[in-house]
C-alpha cells in the first residue's frame, strides 16, 4: 500500500511570509554597519529590490565575500525567501529559527546530494525487538507504525523505540495505515479496519472490512477507500450519530430505613458521539487476488492479474486498465498524471493516467519489486533483492542503487531529506533505516553506485 | 503644453507633457499642481544625468504605460530575465559605472521603472560570472574583511558549488 505523500495534507508545501528577521547568528553581521558603501552611491535598498532579484543563487552568494556591507546584502532575508519560493522549498521544523539563505543553503545541499547521491544511513528502533515493521508512514510531525505483533505506534520526532501514543485495538498483523489531520485509519491481516482520532489515540470505530487482509486504506473527499486481498474494493461514509443513555441512581440504602420521603432518584441522561464506518460501495477489481491501492484524485488498484486498474474515487467506476506487467502487480503510487507500478516481473512501469499508454519500463532490480513512491524528481523502489533504487523517472534512467543488504525491503518512503525503508533482516526488521541526503553527512558518508 | 525641469545644478529643460508622464512622480505632481507653468525643482538629480533621463523618455514616450500592479511582486513574475534588453536600450546604457549609478538613482528617484529596470539590469550582467576580487575591482569595493573572517564565509559559502 502506498499513498502519495505529496497528495497527504499533512504536508506543508505553504511557505508562510518572512518572519521579522531573527537575530543574526553570525558574529560578522552583528557588528554595527560600517559606512562602507555598497555599490557607488546607490543605497542597499535599491540593490536588494531591484538589482540582485536579477541573480542566481550561485551568482548572489559570491557578493557576501565582497565586503560587510555587502555580507548583509547578500544574504539579505527576502531575496532568499523569494528564492526559496521560486525552487519550491517545503518548510518544516528544519527551518525553525534559521535565516533564509541557510534554508536555502540546506535545500541546495540535499538536492546536490540527492543528485550525486551522497547520504549517511542510520538505523531507528521503533518497535520493540521480536516484533516487525509491517507498514508506516510519516510526516514533518509525527511517525506511524503499524506491526506484525499488531501494535500500532504513533512518535514524534526525533524517533525513538519509546512511542509518544501507543494505540492499542488490533489482535492481529497492522497491513495498512493511512492518515488525514484528524484521522488516522488502519487494516489488518483478518479484515478489520479501524478508525483513530490521531490526537487522543481513541479508537473511533471499527469494521470487518473484508474477508481476508485488508491491503490498503485511504481517504478521498470525505470518503474512506479498503482493498482488501480477496479483490473487493470499498468505500465507506464515516457517520456521527448521538446517542441518549439513562442511567438511574437510586440513593442509598441507608436513607431509605430513614426516611421514605428522602429517597430520591436521581436520573442522568449522557449523550454519546457514536461514530461508524457505513459501507457505500464496493466492487470486484481483480479476478485473483488485489495486492496494493493508491488512494487519491484517483483510486489504483494492482493484482494477481497483472493489470493497473483505475477507479473514479467516490463512485467507483471502473476508469481503466493497464496492461503490461508480466506477473502480479504489488504496488502502485501517483503522481501528477503518472502512476508508477511494480511488480513481481521485477519492473516498474510509468503510465499515463489519462490515456493509459505505458510511457517507460525500469528495469534495475533483480528481485520482485514490493513498494514503491514518487517524487517531482524521483522515483524510489525496494523489493526483495534488498536493494532502494533511485530512478530520475522523468529520464528514465537510474540514478542510483542504494544496497541496504537487510533483507527484503517491504515499506518506503521518502522527502527532499531522506528515504525511509523498512527491512525484513531479522536484526533491522523492529527499525526503520533511514537513508539521509540531508547536509553535513561528514561520517558515515557512502557514495551510491549508480 | 510644455513642462520645465530645473536639475540640481539650476539648468532648465523644457520637455511635452507625454515626455514628463514616463515618470510616475511627475506624472502625480502634475496632477495635483495643475497647469501652472512653474519650472519644477529636482533638487536630487543633476543636469547632464537628467538629459540622459529625458533622452530615454522621449525616445519611450509612445510605449504604453505598464500598470502600478504589474512586476511590482517580484514573488509573482517567476524568474526574472537580465538579458532581454532591447538595441537602443542596450547602446543607451553604456555608460560609464559611476554615470549608470546616477541614472539608477534617478529613475528611482522619478519613478521610471522600465528604466530602472534597465540600470538594474545592466548592473546585474556585470555582476555576472565574475569573481569576487573581479567585482570588487570593477566598482571600486574596498574590502574590509580580515582574512579570517573572509574564511569563515568562504566556508559557509562552499554549498553553492554544489548541485
Amino acid at each position: 500500500m502506498s499513498s502519495g505523500k505529496f497528495k497527504n495534507p499533512f504536508h506543508k508545501p505553504h511557505i508562510p511570509p518572512p518572519s521579522p528577521l531573527p537575530p543574526p547568528t553570525q558574529d560578522l553581521i552583528q557588528e554595527p554597519q560600517p559606512p562602507t558603501p555598497a555599490l557607488g552611491p546607490l543605497p542597499p535598498t535599491v540593490l536588494t529590490a531591484h538589482i540582485l532579484p536579477y541573480l542566481s543563487p550561485t551568482t548572489l552568494l559570491p557578493l557576501s565575500l565582497l565586503n560587510k556591507t555587502w555580507l548583509s546584502i547578500a544574504r539579505n532575508d527576502s531575496l532568499w525567501h523569494r528564492l526559496c519560493v521560486l525552487h519550491g522549498v517545503r518548510v518544516g521544523p528544519w527551518t525553525d529559527g534559521l535565516q533564509w539563505w541557510e534554508v536555502f543553503r540546506i535545500f541546495w545541499k540535499r538536492r546536490g546530494n540527492w543528485k550525486r547521491g551522497v547520504y549517511g544511513v542510520k538505523v531507528v528502533e521503533v518497535v520493540g525487538i521480536g516484533d516487525s515493521v509491517n507498514c508506516f508512514k510519516y510526516d514533518a510531525d509525527v511517525l506511524l507504525v503499524g506491526t506484525r505483533r499488531h501494535r500500532l505506534h504513533l512518535h514524534h520526532f526525533p524517533w525513538t523505540s519509546v512511542p509518544h501514543l501507543s494505540l492499542s485495538g488490533h489482535t492481529h498483523p497492522i497491513m495498512c495505515l493511512a492518515t488525514t489531520q484528524q484521522h488516522l485509519l488502519t487494516g489488518d491481516a483478518t479484515g478489520t479496519m479501524m478508525l483513530w482520532n490521531i490526537f487522543t489515540g481513541g479508537l473511533l470505530a471499527v469494521v470487518k472490512a473484508h474477508e481476508g487482509a485488508v491491503v490498503g486504506v485511504g481517504f478521498v473527499s470525505g470518503v474512506v477507500v479498503s482493498a482488501g486481498v480477496n479483490g473487493q474494493v470499498k468505500t465507506w461514509k464515516i457517520q456521527t450519530r448521538v446517542e441518549t443513555e439513562t442511567i438511574i441512581r437510586e440513593h442509598q440504602k441507608g436513607l431509605r430505613k430513614i426516611s421514605k420521603k428522602l429517597q430520591k432518584r436521581h436520573v442522568e441522561v449522557f449523550e454519546k458521539e457514536i461514530v461508524e464506518f457505513v459501507h457505500a460501495n464496493h466492487i470486484v477489481a481483480h479476478v485473483g487476488d488485489c495486492f496494493c491501492v493508491w488512494v487519491g484524485e484517483w483510486v489504483v488498484t494492482g493484482g494477481l492479474d497483472w493489470c493497473v486498474k483505475t477507479w473514479m474515487p467516490t463512485t467507483l467506476a471502473h476508469h481503466r486498465t493497464f496492461r503490461g506487467h508480466t506477473d502480479s502487480v504489488t504496488c502502485v503510487a501517483v503522481h501528477a498524471n503518472w502512476v508508477m507500478s511494480g511488480s513481481l516481473d521485477k519492473s516498474i512501469r510509468q503510465w499515463d493516467l489519462q490515456t493509459g499508454a505505458c510511457l517507460h519500463t525500469f528495469l534495475g532490480h533483480t528481485k520482485w519489486v514490493k513498494t514503491l513512491d514518487v517524487s517531482e524528481e524521483w522515483l524510489v523502489s525496494g523489493g526483495w533483492d534488498e536493494c532502494v533504487l533511485v530512478w530520475n523517472w522523468k529520464e528514465g534512467k537510474l540514478g542510483h542503487r542504494i544496497d541496504v543488504q537487510k533483507g527484503p525491503v517491504v515499506a518506503l518512503q521518502f522527502d527532499e531529506e531522506k528515504i525511509v525503508v523498512g527491512c525484513r533482516g531479522e536484526d533491522v526488521q523492529n527499525a526503520l533505516i533511514v537513508v539521509d541526503f540531508g547536509e553535513d553527512k561528514h561520517e558515515n558518508k557512502n557514495q551510491a553506485t549508480s | 503644453m510644455p513642462v520645465v525641469l530645473q536639475a540640481s545644478d539650476n539648468q532648465q529643460f523644457t520637455i511635452e507633457k507625454a515626455v514628463a508622464e514616463r515618470s510616475m512622480l511627475l506624472k502625480n505632481m502634475l496632477e495635483d499642481v495643475g497647469e501652472a507653468g512653474e519650472p519644477i525643482p529636482l533638487p536630487n538629480v543633476a543636469g547632464s544625468i537628467l538629459k540622459k533621463v529625458i533622452e530615454y523618455c522621449e525616445h519611450h514616450k509612445e510605449d504604453p504605460v505598464p500598470s502600478a500592479e504589474e512586476d511590482k511582486d517580484a514573488f509573482e513574475s517567476s524568474r526574472r530575465k537580465a538579458d532581454d534588453i532591447d538595441e537602443w536600450d542596450a547602446q543607451f546604457i553604456k555608460v560609464g559605472n559611476e554615470e549608470l549609478f546616477e541614472i539608477i538613482l534617478a529613475a528611482n528617484y522619478l519613478d521610471i521603472k522600465p528604466l530602472l529596470d534597465l540600470g538594474c539590469k545592466t548592473v546585474a550582467n556585470m555582476i555576472k560570472g565574475k569573481t569576487p576580487e573581479q567585482i570588487r575591482e570593477m566598482f571600486n569595493i574596498e574590502n574590509d574583511f580580515t582574512p579570517e573572517e573572509e574564511d569563515q564565509i568562504r566556508r559557509e559559502n562552499e554549498w553553492a558549488a554544489d548541485a
